[in-house]
């Protein structure tokens, strides 16, 4: 019985994450000890409970942990997807934000303060934000400063006010710096009326400059001091400072996709049976929406209790997506933003702190509806290369083929060349083919799309890596 | 210990207004002491606002205007 610890908890001696047969459980440290018996001493833990604002978890006999040492071990509720900060869209990445701060002033009512404000502790369990690390607390020592406030505005005013005042697809900076937005680099990047805003001018450009002019200092950070008030202040003036960042929401590639498309009302609605009807023979324990825009058909999922990921390119669908999914406080549906075409990474230290969109899966099912051709045309990836992607995210796929007669298609090509002779069902049938068995083919009516539900061939190894945090 | 003289925090204040620019920081960040600083520098402002805030509730509600709760305190998502 092996226990191997998750390659992205390393940072915090307070305890850390292991996998043991695929159960995720967390290990407390002794030297936490403290820190710990005060958190369910308070009654912060209840509250937390009680609002939903920290995963639940069980606990298990202290012999259950990963070496002799434990204190506690703890097996969290798990999260069906994890995800990341520049996978969220604007509201996300700032309901994740208003989380934060909502947890440290909490936490401060009762004793403690975050000592970490990392955006990767917040996940969403369907639409809804919920803090994962439960051992982000610590006792809050009276006169200092909050310890995570750096990290705060790294991860998450910097990148909620470029994504604001400058443009919502600077989420993806967060890509490039594994701890955040560089505070120097956000204040280079907005434009100068970001000043106007207090919480913005002292919390990233006056942080960052006091960031630069004491690069050197050798004081300890029991040198500075700050009373109760202004620590509650620091706190209620990042809230304002987060709560008044706004996006607009314009009208992008997608944003009208559905208003714009071809599909008439019969043979929506029969592209909607039909994806009914494939989910319910194929009964997957989670779905993968490629290309979801806002997540009509990933509902058909979600509605259903299945764990549903509906990832699109475009910001604008996802924003609206969420906002629904949010509004109807959706439990199993999670809208992100992805580039297919250039999917998120490994990243981090020895490429294990953040997983790639793969190692995330395998899904129980893939729904690739109205994006063969995006891929295929729009992108010339090979039908062959299509296929063999798709079948190292999930053992099941609900594909739509859109042919090249299709006028969205047509749009695609219109101010190109058509170098793509190979862009056929025929062809399509035999690149799918090599990794599929079709289990049912059905013309949508009303158009001349084809709807196709297929599984992979026996034999094949789920992907490996089904690492799910 | 150290104690920071009111003048110290006023002139210290003052930096934001001459925060015009920010040119990018050297190869070393250290992101502790830079962070703790300017908390310390902002803490007057934010504190003396905090208990703005709570005197001018005192006076709404000795007025009979009903105090808001702030939104942080809503039920359960």
């Amino acid at each position: 019985m092996g226990s191997a610890r998750h390659p992205s908890s390393f940072r915090d001696p307070s305890g850390f994450l292991f996998r043991r047969d695929g159960v995720l459980l967390r290990q407390v440290n002794p030297v936490y000890a403290r820190h710990w018996e005060h958190f369910l001493a308070s009654g912060l833990h209840a509250k937390l409970l009680e609002r939903g604002w920290l995963i639940p978890h069980d606990e298990l006999d202290a012999r259950a942990g990963a070496d002799s040492g434990a204190y506690r071990v703890l097996r969290p509720t798990p999260v069906p997807f994890i995800s990341y900060p520049y996978e969220w869209s604007f509201s996300q990445y700032r309901d994740a934000a208003l989380l934060t701060l909502r947890i440290q002033r909490l936490a401060f009512e009762h004793g403690m303060v975050l000592k970490d404000a990392s955006a990767y502790n917040i996940q969403f369990l369907g639409a809804r934000p919920v803090l994962i690390d439960t051992l982000s607390f610590e006792t809050w020592e009276e006169g200092l400063p909050w310890v995570a406030y750096r990290q705060f505005c790294q991860h998450f005013l910097a990148p909620l006010a470029l994504m604001s005042y400058r443009d919502v697809r600077l989420s993806s900076l967060m890509r490039t710096h594994i701890d955040g937005v560089p505070l120097d680099l956000a204040c280079a990047l907005l434009p100068g009326r970001a000043r106007l805003r207090f919480p913005l001018l002292s919390h990233l450009y006056l942080h960052a400059r006091s960031q630069r002019s004491k690069a050197h200092s050798r004081q300890g950070r029991r040198a500075y001091k700050i009373g109760r008030l202004a620590f509650a202040g620091l706190i209620e003036s990042l809230r304002k400072g987060v709560e008044r960042l706004q996006w607009g929401l314009p009208a992008t590639e997608w944003g009208d996709y559905y208003g714009a498309t071809n599909y008439s009302a019969a043979s929506h609605a029969h592209k909607a049976e039909l994806v009914t009807g494939a989910l319910d023979a194929i009964r997957p324990a989670s779905v993968w929406d490629l290309g979801a825009n806002d997540g009509r058909f990933s509902r058909l999922a979600s509605t259903r209790g299945i764990p549903t990921v509906a990832f699109d390119i475009d910001p604008g669908a996802v924003e609206k997506n969420y906002r629904q999914a949010s509004a109807e406080k959706d439990a199993h549906l999670l809208p992100l933003r992805l580039d297919l075409t250039n999917p998120s990474p490994a990243l981090g230290w020895a490429h294990e702190e953040r997983a790639s969109l793969a190692d995330r899966g395998p899904a129980g099912a893939v729904l690739a509806l109205a994006l063969i051709h995006h891929l295929a045309i729009g992108n010339n990836v090979p039908l062959e290369h299509v296929a063999a992607f798709l079948a190292r995210l999930s053992d099941h796929l609900v594909i739509e083929w859109v042919p090249k007669e299709d006028s969205q298609v047509q749009r695609l090509l219109a101010s190109r060349e058509d170098v793509f002779p190979d862009y056929r069902e025929d062809f399509f049938g035999a690149a799918f083919g090599a990794h599929y068995r079709e289990r049912n083919r059905e013309p949508i009516r009303d158009s001349a799309r084809v709807l196709y539900c297929c599984s992979r061939h026996p034999g094949w190894l789920p992907t490996s890596g089904a690492t799910n945090v | 210990m150290k104690t920071k003289p009111l003048a110290l925090r006023i002139l210290a204040l003052g930096a934001l207004v001459q925060l015009a620019t920010t040119s990018r920081a050297a190869a070393y960040i250290d992101p502790g002491s830079g962070s703790f600083f300017v908390q310390m520098l902002l803490a007057g402002l934010l504190g003396a606002g905090m208990a703005i805030k709570a005197y001018w509730g005192r006076i709404r509600s000795f007025f009979g205007f009903k105090s808001t709760p702030p939104p942080d305190d809503e039920a359960p998502q």
